[in-house]
């Protein structure tokens, strides 16, 4: 159930070494590309494989790398290395374990995009990520994969490594260039979108760190291998980041389409303790959660999890047992929204603040029974309406919980205390 | 000060990105390691001067992000994560311990000048958690023995 | 992107057709349909950021802002039609109400608040919020003129924008984020740009007011009247607000061709003076060596009979008359017309001339699209801000380069232009040397037009760029980047200024010995004329102009205010002209050529003037030398505002109008003739200084000739004018009153031919090293401004700037109190030590301390040449 394609690098002893990746088959997949000398073709076998974002977006990445204008040059492609959504760490493990991975996932898909620079915005408190992507990096420049002439091609890429400083909007792709241009991480406005008009106005292409990690397999292995796991619409295979009431917290590399209960039972080991599950949250903070019975009969899918009204998201599986108060739970995800958001825009600055006031105060004892019709009012107000999409995942938690989980805010209006910990 | 080393590397950074405001964040963690982890108002003005930039733009930017510190900050400093995955672990927990140990409240500074101890939003330790980072390090599972040994260890 | 396409859309069941390239708040802003915005504003460039304009749109997902969103053809839009938008609106009202202080009874933008109206309009009727709100700063000054209130902000950033996209100060800016967010500068430092007032009038809620305004009046108890600024040439146009017969406020009024919607702080904030307790209020008359108050009617008998026993005696040759650059065409034009046909004499003049061979400035608005701006001897800056404005708009816009030839650095040579520090009096062969850079560049193919290319070449050949920088003290290489950058130019101008005008004497081989006649000195100026000429013709013809300091410089030579031109720059000499003129004044005319300032003062010294009519000018504070002389006048009659230096020297004074206070025109730097109307009434007895002509002209002329004197007011005066002047016939004063009406510009002959101008180094004098240039700075303690509390606290102490390595050489540092010493006198001063300033050269700031640097010159027309001492 398990495969071990994007990790079968992590555990290997040198895993980030240039010799090791190389004995590893390693840049084969760039030589291939070098090769042949056709950069459309590698769009092409990307957007056949129905190779989809991993950031959270779920795009499709082979049409988003066709909306680049045709002929107009210099282009970037941007790394999205910012992983802050909580519940989510794979990005981390590829960087740490498997560094050469994403850059020759890099180089590749700059090549195929006709990119001359290529950036990676790697988030400020991922230390040994950094430090293992600089010197892979390195050894990448003096190996010839990076630089002018990449092995004789006549291709030319530059790959600029940049540590963000602690703003989870940094990881939405427009506050990221304005980061990337040495500014407050706001959101830019769009249109214009950064394939027509990016990091210092000019295309760019911005993706995941898993997304580009998947590139050169699917390059030497062709579309149809790829698209052998999962479904028509959620084709290959993904990592997923398992964390709380499990037994083997970890991240995983499954098929796309998996059941949650296997995840959840098999691969982790099932719940911490053998304490009943009471909701997952299956993409990370910014999905909805799911009552945990209603997400046991679903699969890790786009379709999937659409259909029991959550998303893929990220990854990120939450698994939280009986014993957890959600309104706690959801005040502190309320808490941390209301600290990311930019500022920028009245519906997000003014509202998470807000829902983080009330959610408190509810947790505290001292909700009224208004409370509740004032905060899906308040969630209405702010999704759709915001300058970006951090607004409404700030609502998700919030509006899902009520949704799904009424009974337990209703307790602690009605009782001043939590149904769980008394 | 911002050490000489410093101002070359900035400039080296300037050159290397197609606008040289990029070089801005680098440049922000350079004068904060040279003014012993924090970035007082001399250090703006610093960087703002070497970047050609006005000092309210740097001060802004720094002001943006939770790893730049405006305010004077211990030999060490301790990020507890309290996002959903470490809390359901306990790290309010923990977090109460080492406020306790240290005797400060997230935010504050020891006495003897030591730990800085602030409380942050999830850093990708969800599989490990309940974690901690201190200065630029990692350290995961933790249980109160582990927090004791890892505090006694740092000079 | 405008374009000339229609596009046809609906919005709110209205169909509306609006050009290609607008956004969809335009196109309902332009059909009266009202949609509530906070950031964005119509001359920033939107961010969408707010959410206050959310509409829906047909066929798209949620609803969009409309500030950003462009139309497109078929579009259906609603706003009020969709309960959706409306709904979202006012939760954005709400939501920007939850931590919004409920004190708008106290608060400055009551009345003309946005936010205020749209809680009114559509805002949710009560408040469910009931935590705690937000606590930031209030009440919190930025400096001397702006006061912040965060609680009010909303976050719009509509000032950083404006300060950033316009002003190119990036000074205020948004600290921490989300919630938190805070507006303000970095460590609270005091906002110093010239600018920031403008915040005040662009931020939607009461969160920028003036330090200046705060507390005077609600705005709607103000009476605002459209007015003109008076403190450049600019002429920016304005609001007075009044009230209790006091100006309170002053703010912007479109202007698209002018100020569009901006005003700088110094016209903003220092109208004071306007309402300052020395106004002079009452008419003074010497009495027993001492001025005493007198009734007009005594005060103008006075003079009258002063004038007429002179005019007995001593025939007209001894009378002069000194006009003003800052008084009304009105003002000025009878002033000349009096002297002329009373005083029958054509010793007439003012100070701050602008040459009569000199040309405008064709538009403010186009400086937008010169790809290359040469400012030569010019600091818009200090002398004329908004030109600053439209000149940055051009840099930051569209990425212009400024190159600065001023001896030394200005604000715009910020933008990393090329800045040609030259030694005063080394200007010319500068300029050569420029042309030189030039044409080794290969431009020929732009010089066309000129039928003597290949003699400039020889004539150019001692001036090769390596050769004058001994001389020059600039750089070949800077002279060079120059070249190569107007060699590349599409769309240069050139700005001169005043000070380039002192080029022509000192630089020019046509020295002349001291004591010349001032007619042939004052001539000097051509040479530093025939040189922008001369450079505007080699780039292909392109446009040059002149950046005159004061107020009505134009105005002033177009009424005739100078001894040679009457109305018109028409001459004296010429005999239609004079008989013309004598018609419509009803009286002879001199046709004797008169006496210009610097003759008159040679006059004076030979006792040959008797008596002097002086307006608006305060020669005596400018010129110490010239002070003395004035000193020795008999029989000297001043009219101003305040008791000034030259004032204080007469035997009558006359209290005057200030702008606010009297109708009346005036021309700007382009050439546009403005409507200034009166807004309060003047203090005591103080009157318009038309008045005052007309008046004493009665007590002086025949009876036959009264008629002549019938203006019963300033309307009147225009109207003679619009008769007199060439090209006024269709004065439209409709327009004037709007906009502003540009009179017919005098078709000029496009020139071809290069003249040549010699130019010479000045004379070496080891005693005085140094040469001392001087120039203005924005706020300073000049005649109206000395009088404008609030500005006097940014004026700064007097300094003289030097080169680090002549400071090296004459043993001074930063800090330093010396002495500065001519040949003509000495003053006090503090040095600063800085690379700003060619070496070789001093620059000391004009106005700025109480001992005026005039006691430093021994002619107006040269730079003195000094030392430094401890
Ligand atoms: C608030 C917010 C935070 C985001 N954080 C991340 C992130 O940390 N990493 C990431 O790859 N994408 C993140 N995204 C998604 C990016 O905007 C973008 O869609 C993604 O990088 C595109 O890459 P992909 O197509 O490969 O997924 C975030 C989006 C939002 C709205
Ligand atoms: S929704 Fe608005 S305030 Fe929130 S992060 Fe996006 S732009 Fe910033
Ligand atoms: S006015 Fe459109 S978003 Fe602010």
């Amino acid at each position: 159930m398990q495969t071990n394609v994007l990790l079968r690098n992590v555990g290997v002893a040198d895993s980030y070494q240039i010799e090791t990746y190389v004995q590893q088959g390693g840049y084969q997949a760039l030589a291939k590309v070098l090769e042949e000398g056709q950069p459309s073709k590698v769009k092409e076998v990307v957007l056949n494989s129905g190779l989809r974002g991993r950031g959270g977006a779920g795009f499709p990445t082979g049409r988003k790398w066709m909306f680049l204008p045709k002929g107009v040059y210099p282009r970037y492609l941007v790394c999205n290395a910012d992983e802050g959504e909580p519940g989510t760490f794979k990005d981390r493990v590829l960087m740490e374990h498997d560094p050469h991975g994403v850059i020759e996932g890099i180089i590749v898909s700059s090549y195929a995009c006709e990119v001359e620079h290529a950036f990676i915005y790697i988030r400020g408190e991922y230390n040994l990520g950094y430090q293992r992507l600089r010197n892979a990096i390195d050894q990448a420049y003096a190996a010839g994969f990076l630089g002018k002439n990449i092995r004789g091609s006549g291709y030319d890429l530059e790959l600029s490594l940049i540590q963000g400083a602690g703003a989870y909007i940094c990881g939405e792709e427009t506050a990221l260039l304005s980061s990337l241009e040495g500014k407050r991480g706001h959101p830019k406005l769009k249109p214009p979108f950064p394939a027509a008009q990016g990091l210092y106005r000019k295309p760019t292409i911005i993706n995941n760190v898993e997304t580009l990690f998947n590139v050169p397999f699917i390059v030497l292995n062709g579309s149809d291998w790829y698209r052998q796991w999962g479904t028509e619409l959620s084709p290959g295979i993904k990592l997923f980041s398992v964390s709380g009431h499990v037994e083997r917290p970890g991240v995983y590399e499954v098929p796309l389409s998996t059941p949650i209960r296997d995840l959840v039972y098999d691969i982790c080991g099932g719940p911490k303790d053998g304490v009943p599950l009471k909701a997952i949250i299956p993409g990370g903070s910014s999905t909805r959660m799911v009552r945990a019975d209603v997400a046991m009969e679903a699969r890790l899918d786009y379709e999937a999890l659409c259909d029991v009204g959550s998303d893929l998201g990220s990854g990120a599986v939450i698994v939280v047992n009986e014993k957890t108060c959600l309104v706690r739970l959801v005040a502190r995800l309320a808490g941390f929204y209301r600290h990311e958001s930019c500022g920028k825009c009245i519906p997000c600055r003014e509202g998470t603040d807000w829902m983080y006031k009330i959610l408190q105060r509810i947790e505290r004892g001292e909700g009224r029974a208004e409370d509740l019709p004032l905060l899906l009012d308040i969630c209405n107000n702010i999704a759709g309406k915001s300058f970006c999409p951090l607004g409404d995942a700030a609502v998700q938690p919030v509006r899902s919980s009520i949704e799904r989980f009424g009974e337990e805010y209703e307790f602690h209006i009605r009782e001043k205390r939590c149904m769980v910990d008394g | 000060m911002l050490t000489d080393k410093s101002k070359e590397e900035i400039r080296r950074i300037r050159g290397e990105y197609p606008d040289p405001d990029s070089a801005l964040l680098p440049a922000l963690y350079l004068a904060q390691k040279d003014y012993g982890g924090w970035l007082p108002e001399e250090a703006i003005d610093a960087v703002a001067e070497i970047m050609e930039l006005a000092p309210a733009r740097v001060g802004a930017m720094a002001s943006f992000y939770t790893l730049f510190q405006r305010q004077p900050v211990g030999r060490h400093v301790i990020y507890v994560c309290t996002n959903v995955a470490c809390s359901l672990l306990g790290a309010e927990h923990l977090l109460e311990y080492l406020g306790h140990k240290l005797g400060v409240e997230p935010g504050e500074t020891s006495a003897d000048g030591r730990f800085t101890l602030v409380e942050v939003e999830c850093l990708g330790s969800c599989g490990t958690a309940p974690m901690m980072q201190v200065d630029e390090h990692y350290f995961e599972n933790l249980t109160e023995e582990k927090i004791d040994r890892i505090l006694a260890e740092l000079a | 992107m405008t374009t000339d396409r229609m596009v046809h859309l609906t919005i709110d069941d209205q169909e509306i057709g609006c050009p290609e390239g607008w956004t969809v708040y335009e196109a309902a802003t332009a059909a009266g349909i009202h949609i509530p915005t906070f950031c964005h504003h119509e001359k920033l460039v939107p961010v969408g950021a707010c959410r206050m304009c959310l509409v829906e749109i047909e066929g798209t997902l949620g609803l969009q802002t409309s500030c950003t969103a462009p139309v497109r053809e078929g579009m259906v839009v609603r706003v009020h039609t969709s309960p959706r938008a409306v709904e979202a609106r006012r939760a954005n009202i709400e939501f920007l109400l939850t931590n919004h202080p409920l004190d708008c009874p106290v608060c400055d933008k009551g009345g003309e608040c946005p936010l205020q109206d749209q809680a009114l309009l559509d805002g949710p009727g009560n408040s469910r919020y009931v935590e705690e709100k937000r606590h930031k700063s209030k009440r919190y000054p930025l400096g001397e003129f702006i006061v912040l209130d965060q609680e009010r902000c909303v976050l719009c950033w509509r000032c950083i924008r404006f300060l950033d996209e316009w002003a190119g100060d990036h000074e205020l800016d948004l600290f921490g984020r989300g919630a938190g967010t805070r507006l303000t500068t970095f460590q609270g430092r005091p906002l110093t740009s010239k600018w920031q007032g403008n915040t005040i009038d662009i931020c939607p809620v009461g969160a920028l007011t003036s330090r200046i305004f705060r507390f005077e009046a609600r705005v709607w108890e103000l009476t605002n009247t459209p007015s003109i600024c008076p403190l450049c040439s600019v002429g920016c146009n304005t609001f007075l607000g009044v009230k209790n017969n006091e100006v309170r406020r002053i703010t912007p009024r479109e202007n698209p061709e002018i100020n569009d919607v901006w005003v700088c702080d110094k016209g903003r904030f220092a109208h004071s003076f306007v309402d300052h307790p020395e106004r002079l209020t009452t008419p003074l008359v010497r009495r027993d060596g001492k001025l005493e108050p007198a009734t007009w009617s005594e005060a103008l008998d006075v003079v009258a009979r002063g004038f007429k026993a002179v005019l007995d005696q001593d025939g007209s040759q001894a009378i002069a008359g000194l006009g003003s650059t800052r008084v009304s065409n009105e003002a000025s034009y009878l002033f000349q017309r009096f002297v002329r046909s009373v005083l029958q004499t054509n010793n007439l003049d003012h100070l701050e001339r602008m040459p009569s061979g000199a040309t405008p400035l064709q538009s403010l608005p186009n400086l937008e699209h010169r790809d290359v701006i040469v400012l030569l001897g010019a600091d818009p800056s200090t002398e004329a801000p908004l030109v600053e404005l439209w000149i940055k708009k051009a840099v930051l816009r569209h990425g212009a380069k400024v190159i600065v030839i001023n001896p030394h650095k200005i604000e715009l040579s910020r933008y990393g232009g090329p800045w040609l520090g030259y030694r005063p009096g080394s200007g010319l062969a500068l300029l050569n040397s420029l042309m030189r850079a030039l044409l080794d560049t290969g431009l020929r193919d732009r010089t066309g037009r000129a039928t003597n290319v290949d003699e400039v070449r020889a004539w150019l050949e001692p001036f090769g760029p390596d050769r004058v920088e001994r001389t020059t003290g600039v750089q070949a290489a800077a002279i060079r980047q120059a070249a190569e950058l107007l060699a590349q130019a599409k769309q240069p101008i050139i700005l001169y200024g005043p000070n380039w005008l002192l080029e022509g004497p000192a630089g020019s081989a046509a020295l002349l010995p001291t004591g010349a006649p001032s007619e042939q000195r004052a001539g000097l100026v051509r040479p530093a004329l025939d040189l922008v000429a001369n450079l505007a013709l080699l780039l292909g013809g392109v446009e040059a102009g002149f950046v005159p300091w004061d107020h009505n410089t134009l105005g002033a030579l177009e009424m005739g205010v100078a001894p040679d031109l009457y109305p018109g720059q028409q001459p004296v000499t010429d005999n239609r002209v004079r008989s013309r003129m004598a018609s419509f004044w009803g009286s002879a005319l001199s046709p004797v050529r008169g006496l210009d300032f610097d003759g008159m003062m040679v006059a004076a010294r030979e006792e040959g003037l008797k008596a002097m009519w002086i307006l608006g000018a305060d020669p005596a504070r400018h010129c110490r030398v010239a002070g003395n002389l004035l000193g020795q006048i008999p029989f000297l009659v001043v009219q101003d505002l305040f008791l000034t230096d030259t004032a204080s020297l007469a035997e009558v004074v006359l209290p005057a109008t200030s702008f606010a206070e009297s109708d009346g025109s005036a021309i700007n730097l382009t050439g546009r003739l403005q409507a200034v109307t009166a807004a309060k009434y003047p203090p005591g007895q103080a009157r318009a200084d038309w008045w005052i002509i007309t008046q004493l002209a009665r007590l002086m002329v025949p009876p036959k000739q009264q008629r002549a004197w019938a203006f019963s007011s300033p309307q009147h005066v225009l109207d003679e004018m619009a008769k007199v002047l060439p090209g006024y016939r269709n004065l439209d004063r409709a327009a004037m009153l709007a906009g502003g009406w540009q009179p017919p510009r005098p078709q000029e002959a496009q020139r071809r031919v290069f003249t040549r101008v010699n130019a010479v180094t000045p004379k070496e004098d080891p005693e005085y090293p140094l040469v001392l240039c001087t120039g203005r700075l924005l706020y300073d303690r000049g005649a109206l401004l000395h009088h404008a509390e609030p500005v006097q606290h940014v004026v700064p102490e007097g300094y003289v700037m030097i080169h680090p390595g002549d400071a090296g050489q004459y043993g001074l540092a930063d800090g330093d109190g010396v002495s500065l010493v001519s040949r003509a006198g000495r003053l006090r001063s503090t040095v600063r030590v800085s690379d700003e300033v060619a070496p070789g050269t001093v620059f000391a700031p004009l106005n700025v301390n109480d001992a005026p640097l005039s006691v430093l010159f021994d002619d107006r027309w040269t730079w003195p040449r000094v030392q430094v001492v401890k």
